[in-house]
């Protein structure tokens, strides 16, 4: 079932799936649940439990999540023409009513912003689209920067192949992590960092410094739009962030963002409310 | 009484080279200067000076690379675009006046104006045909990786302490339109021969002299502090474009450039001579430091270069003399018969009677 289908009233609660670790826990839950949901979530966060509950997404509308911390869920193999999920991922999945109509992933997102964040040496760059690299950093091809992607993004790539392969009646949607916040923002601060509970990056932060954002905004660029290319070949379609969550260079605004990684509540309800637009239509 | 009387034993020919084992030898008795650990050495040149940057870690010293590969690339990739090989990204500099080039492109005293090639749909950089051996994707790519390239130049010869040169050839080819001297001919690694642009040049002694003081100069108005070191490789052509037999052509070659290096660093205090190119292929050696194709250097030889090196500049402790018998690879003369062909040679030369021990 494709996207923009139509959810006519009475519809079961249970035909919107919303997936995700952190990035649904910081955003979406605080958005949609109740506190004592939201408290829920990150102590089984902390516990690697799966957390499985209703969004009120107002207006009588629900959808449902299971929320998880991505280390239980570990990276399907390809073997043989076919997707191998790892046993955590299946016992994730066996949590999805089977069902499901629509299936909204927030899975990993930390991917991104480890790869780009501190400026570690050599400092590289690259040219991108109409933005060119900058000659005083040590110049990365085109063809290096994709194998990187690929590497880095196999692991989500897979993972979704997999939930697709399991939920064939379901439309699959996965959405990118927000884009990388401002240069200057308070996100990036030491002090915030450490607040964030970000200590080891924050020790390389003050050892090298942050990326340009101008860098990183490509990385970011480069990384997703990469798989929004490629994930259509795994029946999975790809959702950027809305623009309302994005300053006008394209960066995440700091009053969007609970830190450095993730959006706030502001920015979950961006999302829903842009999914819902978009492709959840209402019935007529 | 005269000059003879109180020289060291590395003087005379008989007690310095003739009576020792090959590897007792003192090549390098004094030196201008001495390296550290703290000195940052840039390495680049012909394709011998590839064996001297793994060399300075072992012997304590600190090999500068500008140019490092990004932690995003494989090792495999790295390895295909030659990060590492030397200070940066140059690939093989064979003559002088690509060194100079390099400076000029670097710094900004000459348009980069690098001739690039087009083959099965990729772009070549024919200044630098062997870090990029499948060639770029687009020209763009290949225009940045140049400027990067080049800015990561100047960092290196603005920030080194030492820079060991090696210098490879005499013999080059250019294009005539610019002026812009190739590593290696068009068409022979990338690129398309074109006879009515590509053009043949064989340095001249005073040639080598003048890029080699240029270049020396330069460094000296960007960065006052920095040595050089330079050794010509004692690798043979590989060919001659000339109409010579290439191991005459290249006798040639090496003799202008051994001559020309000998020029600078006779008018240079901060620039010195390693022989290289005497360990290795002196005749008195025997050849026993050549490789089977009798043109490259053996690991063995390569070996005793750095051991050199590292004495002379490094601080390495010398070994313990040998005895005083020669040592001739593969030979077992009869101890009368080597003596008596000694004894032949010197009596025809007047300059071995500045030896004492002939007096």
């Amino acid at each position: 079932m494709g996207a923009g289908m139509q959810r006519r009233p009475g519809d079961s609660a249970q035909n919107v799936w919303f997936l995700g670790s952190s990035q649904l826990i910081l955003s979406v839950i605080p958005a949609f649940c109740s506190p004592e949901t939201l408290q829920l979530c990150e102590a089984d966060w902390h516990a690697r439990r799966f957390t499985k509950g209703e969004l009120d997404l107002g207006g009588g509308r629900t959808a449902n999540f299971v929320s998880c911390s991505m280390a239980t869920l570990g990276d399907p193999a390809y073997v043989s023409d076919q997707w191998h999920p790892t046993p955590g991922l299946v016992e994730y999945m066996d949590t999805i009513d089977g069902d499901a109509q629509v299936i909204v992933s927030m899975l990993r997102g930390n991917e991104f912003v480890l790869n780009s964040l501190v400026d570690t040496p050599p400092r590289w760059d690259f040219s991108y689209g109409q933005r060119q690299a900058d000659p005083s950093r040590v110049f990365v091809q085109q063809v290096d920067i994709a194998a990187h992607v690929d590497d880095v993004l196999g692991g989500l790539f897979a993972t979704l192949a997999v939930i697709r392969q399991r939920f064939p009646q379901a439309a699959v949607y996965h959405v990118a992590p927000p884009p990388p916040v401002e240069h200057g923002s308070p996100h990036l601060e030491p002090a915030k960092l450490r607040a964030d509970g970000m200590g080891e990056i924050v020790d390389l932060v003050e050892s090298y410094g942050v990326r340009p954002f101008p860098v990183r905004q490509k990385i970011y660029d480069a990384m997703y739009e990469r798989l929004a290319a490629k994930l259509p070949q795994v029946g999975v379609e790809f959702l950027f962030a809305p623009a309302a969550c994005l300053t006008s260079e394209g960066a995440t605004r700091s009053d969007f963002a609970t830190d450095c990684l993730h959006g706030n509540d502001l920015y979950g309800r961006a999302i829903v409310r842009d999914f819902e637009e978009r492709h959840l239509s209402a019935p007529v | 009484m005269h000059p003879y009387d109180d020289l060291a034993d590395h003087n005379f020919w008989r007690r310095g080279v003739g009576d020792r084992l090959w590897t007792d030898i003192d090549f390098v008795p004094t030196v201008p200067f001495t390296l550290s650990r703290a000195d940052r050495i840039g390495t680049g040149g012909s394709c011998f000076a590839q064996h001297i940057a793994p060399a300075l870690a072992p012997l304590g010293l600190t090999y500068y690379v500008t140019e490092q590969a990004p932690s995003i690339l494989s090792p495999e990739r790295i390895a295909d675009l030659q990060y590492g090989v030397f200070s940066a990204r140059y690939g093989n500099i064979y003559t002088v006046r690509q060194l100079r080039q390099l400076l000029e492109f670097a710094f900004g005293e000459a348009p980069d104006i690098a001739p690039v090639s087009l083959d099965s749909g990729r772009w070549f950089d024919l200044l630098r045909p062997s870090i990029q051996t499948g060639g770029f994707a687009t020209p763009e790519e290949l225009q940045a990786d140049r400027a990067s390239h080049l800015h990561r130049v100047r960092e290196l010869f603005l920030g080194a302490d030492c820079f060991v040169f090696t210098l490879g050839l005499t013999e080059a080819w250019y294009q005539a339109s610019s002026g812009v001297v190739f590593p290696a001919c068009p068409g022979t690694r990338a690129g398309t021969y074109d006879p009515a642009e590509h053009k043949f040049v064989k340095f001249r002694h005073h040639e080598v002299v003048s890029d080699l003081q240029w270049c020396v100069d330069f460094v000296e108005g960007v960065n006052p502090d920095m040595r050089w070191i330079f050794t010509v490789s004692p690798v043979a052509l590989a060919a001659t474009a000339t109409r010579d037999n290439v191991l005459v052509a290249t006798s040639v070659s090496k003799a202008v450039l051994r001559a020309g290096v000998e020029d600078v660093c006779l008018a240079n205090e901060h620039c010195a001579y390693f022989p290289s190119y005497e360990i290795c292929s002196s005749p008195a050696s025997f050849g026993q430091f050549l490789d089977s194709d009798l043109r490259n250097i053996s690991p063995r030889g390569v070996q005793l270069a750095m051991r050199v090196f590292g004495e002379s500049f490094g601080g390495l402790p010398r070994g313990e003399p040998a005895s005083a018998a020669p040592e001739m690879a593969g030979a077992d003369l009869d101890p009368d018969v080597s003596a008596a062909l000694r004894r032949a040679v010197d009596a025809a030369c007047d300059e071995a009677f500045n030896d004492p021990i002939f007096r």
